[in-house]
């Protein structure tokens, strides 16, 4: 079973230290909501761990530190969908997808079977195949979203971390994402995805992380995390909580005065 | 049509294109002299005009073209912009600049390789500048302005250099050698300019894979295991030294890494790996023909190939422009 564990990762971006002391670890099997306002450091923590920000700390993969992984096997390790979905170029459906085989692909060499086998799996998964042969403009937001997450799982990797996933989706395209990122978790893989949409990270997250001024502030099951005090101290929310046969449903009330 | 139909065709054109580059000019020789002269010396006038004349011609219309479709494939990957090519991000004219130094301090005259080397570091230091006034997330507009500064820049300091220039001769030397040309070039030129032309085609074509991983953006491509410094640096050396030797030896031929890369991007699928070998034979097939042509339209006038690419380039831009203005505003 993989373990992703931080140590002390603290991010400075000019002046401004955005990700203080932040420690956690999380095994695989897990499906982390990664909740807290914005400006939080929720995206921050995500690039800290991958690696993409300067960042004093540990970052562990079943004990091996990431710095010492060379770029193509990190890429093999750890995933990342972006929150922004901009693609430069007008590439087929299933060319972004390949894209994803980047980090297993040998020097001057194309993709081989197992990486095209690897493709169709994850355009499965995803259920983007029949958009296959589509250019990328011509889909609507769900699908280009689908695909992007295709393109990540494509990257076959034990850590999958998703900056926002769910945004600008409507409702069931929502669901069918959040259905996509729970089956990779059930099949033992470490799920990390930030959420603004708190019924979602309630209802389909086995863990929250709550990040307030780049610290957590709260970290457990969803019931734990997500109470009146907590949603009034770190979002300034008086929220609507009830425990229904379908989990914990939280629905946002109006803003408090902060003390 | 296949990646590879796609290559022989263009490969063939530009064999073509290269051939009747060596069998056009004013000379008039036929067929038979033609190659006779290129191949042994019986008649001395065909073997001048074919070995000292038409093939250098041909072999840097060929290798220029080839650097820039090349570099504006890279440029354009590594910006994710297809507005980008080293014409209008100011590049051509800063190593026009460089030359143009060379020339007027009479360092190109005391030391040959002065020429392509201070082109060469003009093109460096346009590539460092855009880089430090548009920061590593370019947008389309900030990049553009940069390109336009640049430009105007390199432009100013090579007006001042033609206006401080002690004789006029050599200011119209310059002013024609800048217009950008293929006449009058000689064997002494390809050897001069194809060992950094054909370095920086080595550190482009190295690109492929992290031009392709980039369209997803920067960080993506960095979690796939794209070093993003490695591949800035072969972006920026490269175009450096490729189109730096272009232009020390035929001056600035605006527009062709432009239009190349756009016009071949929808046959290979835009997929910016695919596109780079694509448009060096592009360009070279570009090069070929406009040099031709400036043989054709006005035999014994001597057009110049930068004049004829601006023509036709120029519009073709206004015309991108239009086309992307929604993304671009």
């Amino acid at each position: 079973m993989t373990m992703l564990t931080v140590e002390a990762l603290s991010v400075t971006l000019g002046t401004r230290q955005i990700l203080r002391d932040v420690s956690l670890s999380i095994r695989g099997g897990e499906l982390i909501g990664l909740i807290g306002p914005n400006g939080a450091g929720k995206s921050t923590l995500i690039k800290g761990i991958l690696g993409l920000l300067p960042a004093s700390g540990n970052v562990l993969i079943d004990g091996q530190p990431v710095t010492s992984l060379e770029g193509a096997e990190r890429a093999r390790q750890m995933s990342y969908l972006p929150q922004d979905r901009d693609v430069a170029w007008q590439l087929t459906a299933a060319k972004v997808v390949e894209l994803g085989r980047t980090p297993y692909l040998q020097p001057m060499r194309g993709p081989t079977e197992i990486d095209a086998a690897k493709v169709a799996e994850a355009m499965g998964e995803a259920d983007v195949l029949p958009l296959r042969d589509r250019p990328l403009s011509e889909l609507s937001g769900g699908e280009r979203a689908r695909v992007l997450i295709a393109r990540a799982l494509a990257q076959d990797t034990p850590v999958f971390l998703a900056d926002e996933p769910t945004a600008g989706l409507d409702p069931a395209h929502q669901i069918s994402l959040m259905r996509v990122l729970s089956q990779l978790a059930q099949r033992g893989r470490i799920v990390v995805a930030s959420l603004h949409e708190l019924s979602l990270a309630a209802r389909w997250c086995t863990r929250l992380i709550l990040l307030d001024g780049g610290s957590i502030a709260a970290d457990g099951a969803p019931e734990v995390v997500l109470t009146e005090q907590n949603l009034a101290a770190v979002y300034g929310i008086s929220a609507y909580l009830r425990h229904g046969e379908n989990g914990l449903i939280v629905q946002p009330l109006d803003t408090i005065a902060m003390a | 049509m296949s990646h590879r139909s796609l290559l022989a065709i263009l490969g063939s054109v530009v064999a073509a294109l290269f051939l009747a580059s060596l069998l056009v000019g004013p000379a008039g020789l036929d067929l038979a002299t033609s190659i006779g002269g290129l191949f042994n010396g019986d008649n001395e006038a065909a073997r001048l005009v074919m070995q000292e004349i038409r093939l250098p011609r041909a072999i840097l219309g060929l290798m220029i073209g080839a650097t820039l479709g090349l570099s504006g494939a890279v440029l354009q990957g590594y910006l994710r912009n297809p507005l980008a090519d080293p014409g209008v991000l100011g590049i051509s004219s800063s190593a026009s600049f460089g030359a143009v130094i060379a020339i007027y301090t009479g360092l190109s005259a005391a030391f040959s390789l002065a020429l392509p080397l201070m082109a060469m570091a003009g093109a460096v230091g346009a590539v460092v500048l855009i880089q430090l006034l548009s920061g590593a997330y370019a947008g389309t507009l900030t990049l553009i302005l940069s390109g336009v500064a640049i430009t105007s820049l390199a432009g100013a300091m090579t007006s001042l250099a033609l206006n401080l220039s002690p004789n006029p001769f050599a200011a119209l030397e310059i002013l024609f050698w800048m217009l950008g040309s293929l006449a009058d070039r000689s064997m002494l030129h390809v050897w001069m300019s194809a060992p950094f032309m054909v370095a920086g085609w080595v550190m482009l074509l190295a690109l492929g894979r992290a031009l392709d991983a980039l369209t997803l953006g920067r960080d993506v491509a960095s979690s796939m295991g794209i070093r993003l410094a490695r591949t800035q640096w072969l972006a920026v050396l490269g175009t450096a030294a490729s189109v730096g030797a272009a232009t020390a030896v035929a001056g600035a031929i605006s527009f062709v890494g432009l239009i190349v890369p756009h016009m071949l991007r929808p046959l290979v699928g835009a997929q910016p790996s695919r596109l780079l070998t694509a448009s060096a034979l592009g360009g070279a097939a570009l090069i070929l023909a406009s040099d031709i042509a400036t043989r054709i339209i006005a035999p014994g006038r001597d057009l110049k190939l930068g004049v004829l690419t601006a023509i036709v380039g120029a519009p073709f831009f206004l015309w991108l422009v239009i086309k992307n203005r929604r993304n671009v505003l």
